[in-house]
């Protein structure tokens, strides 16, 4: 997420829940490299991942006139993200619809280096080949840094479960890293 | 220790979730042996990697102007509205014509009136329900809102045992709309994507405000009502798409 001053950050908020287009696209330019990373990576899908972002920003448009700044604007839409991901069954249709192939994984693979030029590609292919809930979970925990319990919240399942999965999916990516 | 540690040991200690008398039994434990202590390493070493993993990707240049454009029209439809309006084909429309001809004869239900349909149901069907529940047939979301009411556990209760049954018919309602959005003419399909976002949000809203007071009968009882309204709007959304097809 590109970082600016937080007075900047929060002029832009109260302008763009007045209805100030300018304001609301400073906002999206500030804070979609963020969103970006959390879509793509929980989908694991780059064509869902893109649609993500849009339904994200078209969301935050929708609720900003409730936000009231308990936390911080970042906060807020990072939550908001993760639980409008977790929410979309589309990306999990599409995937459970046809196996996720080498072919799938390359493409993926070279989504993720254009967009994250300073990543590890081979590591962003394994939790892409991950199944949906091992990913979204282990991408939560791992890589977006919540806890076991905040996980269990989220999605609604019970701890030792959540567990269980995050435990399974970092096994099989070391297995998929060789 | 003579047997290896067991895979749950290890992720627990790499999340530092051991206590100190099993963290010293499995140091003496890999002091001595190479199998495991080669396992941990290496699970380490990928979960090292995930955490160090960039947290931000340059999306796509041209992601905005979509943005905008559903933002924009949305806004429209707030301003002509004055409220989020579910309109629905009245009956089968096959081309452009026969969709716009069928919006205007549409039905037209806002999310307050599904909400307050949903919740007259609710109030008529509760007693027959409960009945039926106490027979042994399965429970129903009407059921849900009349235990809601009952004081701070037996709430609880009720929201609870009805979760799994609420998540599966909203899960096959969905993908219906997925699998069928693209017969509903665009208008449509904008209109129920916006209830459903409105919806949603309040859901969403009433879900945080429950996780600071996750007692309160008024906030389990609006999420009962609303994810009523959500499974209304989903089922009207159904209706139509199989009536198009």
């Amino acid at each position: 997420m590109n970082t600016g001053p937080a007075e900047s950050m929060e002029a832009l908020v109260r302008a763009a829940q007045q209805g100030d287009m300018e304001a609301f696209e400073a906002l999206y330019r500030k804070t979609s490299d963020r969103v970006y990373a959390v879509c793509l990576r929980m989908s694991g899908d780059t064509d869902r991942a893109t649609e993500l972002v849009q339904d994200v920003f078209v969301r935050v448009w929708q609720k900003l006139p409730g936000f009231r700044g308990d936390s911080q604007f970042t906060t807020w839409l990072h939550r908001l993200t993760v639980n409008l991901v977790l929410q979309d069954r589309r990306s999990r249709g599409r995937r459970e619809a046809r196996e996720v192939g080498t072919a799938d994984l390359e493409r993926y693979g070279r989504a993720a280096r254009r967009a994250m030029p300073g990543t590890r590609i081979d590591l962003e292919r394994a939790i892409a080949g991950l199944p949906d809930k091992a990913r979204r979970v282990l991408v939560l925990r791992d890589i977006e840094g919540y806890k076991y319990d905040e996980i269990a919240r989220m999605t609604g399942v019970s701890l030792g479960t959540v567990k269980a999965q995050i435990h399974r999916a970092r096994g099989l990516v070391k297995v998929a890293l060789g | 220790m003579s047997d290896h540690i067991s895979r749950e040991r290890m992720h627990e200690a790499m999340d530092g979730a051991l206590s100190s008398s099993e963290r010293a039994r499995i140091e003496s434990h890999l002091a001595t042996c190479d199998v495991c202590r080669n396992e941990l390493a290496r699970l380490s070493e990928v979960v090292a990697d995930l955490r160090a993993l960039p947290r931000s990707a340059t999306p796509p240049d041209d992601l905005w102007s979509g943005i905008r454009a559903r933002v924009r029209a949305a806004g429209q439809e707030a301003a002509g509205e004055g409220a989020t309006v579910l309109e629905l084909p009245a009956r089968a429309a096959t081309d452009v014509a026969a969709r716009e001809r069928s919006a205007v004869r549409g039905v037209r239900l806002t999310v307050v009136q599904l909400a307050a349909a949903a919740a007259a149901v609710a109030l008529i069907t509760a007693g027959t329900m409960k009945l039926a529940m106490d027979a042994g047939a399965p429970a129903s979301l009407e059921v849900a809102i009349e235990d809601a009411a009952a004081p701070g556990g037996a709430a609880a209760r009720a929201v609870s045992f009805e979760e799994g049954r609420y998540v599966d018919m909203i899960d096959e309602l969905e993908q219906i709309l997925v699998e069928g959005r693209t017969v509903l003419a665009p208008e449509t399909l904008v209109t129920i994507e916006a209830s459903l976002s409105t919806v949603d949000a309040a859901i969403d809203e009433i879900e945080t405000a429950l996780t600071q007071d996750p007692a309160s009968d008024l906030l389990l009882r609006l999420l009962t009502t609303h994810r009523n309204t959500k499974l209304g709007v989903l089922q009207r959304a159904a209706g139509a798409i199989q009536t198009e097809i």
